[in-house]
């Protein structure tokens, strides 16, 4: 189970990832959008409590999230 | 069933109830949608002029942009543990981590505003092109949210050292605690899209 801590770590990880593929020009879009789509999910659904709330609220956000993913995706390839 | 269980049971089943009330979460969604729609067209705009928006994106610092995440992330980090030591009881931890967020929450400030002043010095402004235009406006924007997290937190801080919150009446806290934390949400919208996308 994915904890604070663990959760941290995580993110860290994550924007260092992100971070070092930025230096590819634009072949690993995808991959930085899938990084901030997963950082947007530890933030929301750990830290805020998320996870415990109505599947309302879990579902809208992972509509908003999927959704500005698509957009952005589609918007540079 | 514990009081905390009892608590996470309810926001479970209970739509109107969500974790620090439904008035922040309108406030959030109400805020990450804003943000995402400027974004969207930022995208858009990049695409019909991608090599001035790289151009301009190769004179921003990615390093500072990096190291300003991971205080954003850790101070967040911090909250989440302020608000469940709390709610485990333990009050004077509770405490210091609100004082780790806030301090954090400086330190972002402080990069930021280090961050500008490089931009201000070699005249990039507002009305530079429409990149800075973007990048002036929506990071000028978070900034105002950041401030606005520390001095509710700030308020938290001082609440807690007072006692005036503990395990069974801290709804408060979980409300600064949440509005903090779309502070990290936005910033997480705002940096893959500024610094690293190209």
């Amino acid at each position: 189970m994915v904890n604070n801590t663990t959760s941290w770590i995580l993110l860290v990880l994550f924007t260092l990832l992100g971070s070092w593929l930025s230096g590819f020009s634009n072949t690993f879009v995808a991959v930085i959008m899938l990084l901030f789509a997963l950082k947007f999910f530890l933030i929301s659904y750990q830290f805020m409590g998320l996870k415990s709330a109505h599947p309302f609220w879990r579902y809208t956000i992972n509509l908003l999230v999927l959704g500005f993913v698509s957009v952005v995706i589609f918007s540079v390839v | 069933m514990s009081s905390e269980q009892h608590v996470l049971s309810r926001e479970k089943n209970d739509i109107l109830h969500p974790p620090g009330g439904i008035l922040i979460w309108i406030l959030i969604f109400l805020e990450v949608i804003t943000f995402m729609i400027a974004l969207s067209v930022f995208a858009y705009m990049r695409s019909r002029n991608a090599a001035m928006f790289a151009e301009s994106q190769a004179m921003l610092n990615p390093l500072l942009g990096t190291v300003n995440t991971i205080v954003l992330l850790s101070s967040g980090y911090f909250m989440a543990e302020a608000v469940r030591k709390l709610r485990a009881g333990l009050l004077k931890l509770s405490v210091r981590y609100t004082l780790v967020t806030i301090l954090l929450g400086l330190v972002f400030i402080a990069i930021k505003s280090f961050e500008y002043s490089q931009k201000i010095e070699h005249g990039i402004g507002l009305e530079y092109n429409t990149f800075f235009t973007f990048y002036w406006l929506l990071t000028g924007f978070h900034l105002i949210h950041v401030s606005v997290g520390i001095v509710i937190l700030v308020f938290i801080y001082f609440s807690l050292r007072k006692g005036r919150y503990d395990a069974r009446d801290h709804e408060d806290v979980e409300t600064g605690a949440a509005f903090w934390h779309m502070c990290d949400l936005i910033w997480m919208l705002l940096f893959p899209m500024l610094y690293l996308l190209h």
